[in-house]
């Protein structure tokens, strides 16, 4: 093993932010921020929540687009699967596998864990164990270079 | 309406975002670069989760048991 491009700072500090949005959306409505279950609402035209949930995607667009106006040095994009038709495979099974398992990196690993959700901390370990596994196979047949 | 319907779930998101930036989690790299414990690895996903639970989780924890407290009240009023 060997640590690269290691961030600890700025990315505590990002971590302390996301869970200001995650607390501020629970105590001033009561929601989980669980991004791929608030996408998938939005997508699927799911009438109830509807506005609330393509204000919070809004938001979480036009975040980063007001920070890309500042000079930062880590907004950076750094793509290490240059195949495209693999990027599309991933992102669909991302979208099925969050439905699948009831949440992603947001309701599982900050939500659920934050709430000591059993079943969070569990899909947690499963998703995490699983990509490394993915990676280091993906590595193996050389698709990916890490 | 406006309040709870617009502007709490859009400064929430934008405050998730721009989150996720400063972390560096929009750059795939640093996310596969987590998972990467076999070469080169990149720990920050670790501290971006941890510092946003040590956040979120008394938030949910205090919340929540106060909400069943006033279950409990409520039952007890019956």
């Amino acid at each position: 093993m060997n640590i690269v491009n290691f961030t600890p700072i700025e990315s505590l500090i990002g971590g302390l932010i996301i869970g200001l949005a995650v607390a501020m959306l629970y105590l001033l409505r009561g929601n989980y921020t669980g991004i791929s279950g608030i996408y998938f609402n939005v997508i699927s035209a799911n009438k109830s929540g509807f506005i609330w949930r393509s204000f919070f995607i809004l938001g979480l667009i036009i975040g980063p687009v007001i920070l890309s106006f500042f000079p930062y040095k880590n907004l950076g994009f750094e793509m290490p699967v240059t195949n495209p038709i693999l990027i599309i495979i991933g992102g669909l099974l991302v979208g099925y596998g969050t439905q699948l398992g009831s949440g992603c990196t947001s309701g599982h690993g900050v939500c659920g864990i934050g709430r000591l959700s059993i079943r969070s901390i569990v899909g947690t370990c499963v998703f995490v164990g699983a990509g490394i596994i993915t990676v280091l196979m993906l590595r193996v047949v050389g698709w990916v270079s890490l | 309406m406006i309040m709870k319907n617009i502007i709490v779930p859009l400064a929430c998101g934008l405050i998730f975002g721009v989150g996720l930036v400063i972390a560096g989690m929009t750059n795939p790299l640093k996310v596969m670069g987590f998972l990467n414990i076999f070469g080169n690895w990149d720990p920050s996903l670790m501290f971006v989760m941890g510092g946003a639970i040590i956040v979120s989780m008394p938030v949910f924890l205090l919340i929540e048991k106060k909400n069943e407290i006033s279950c409990l009240q409520s039952r007890r009023g019956f």
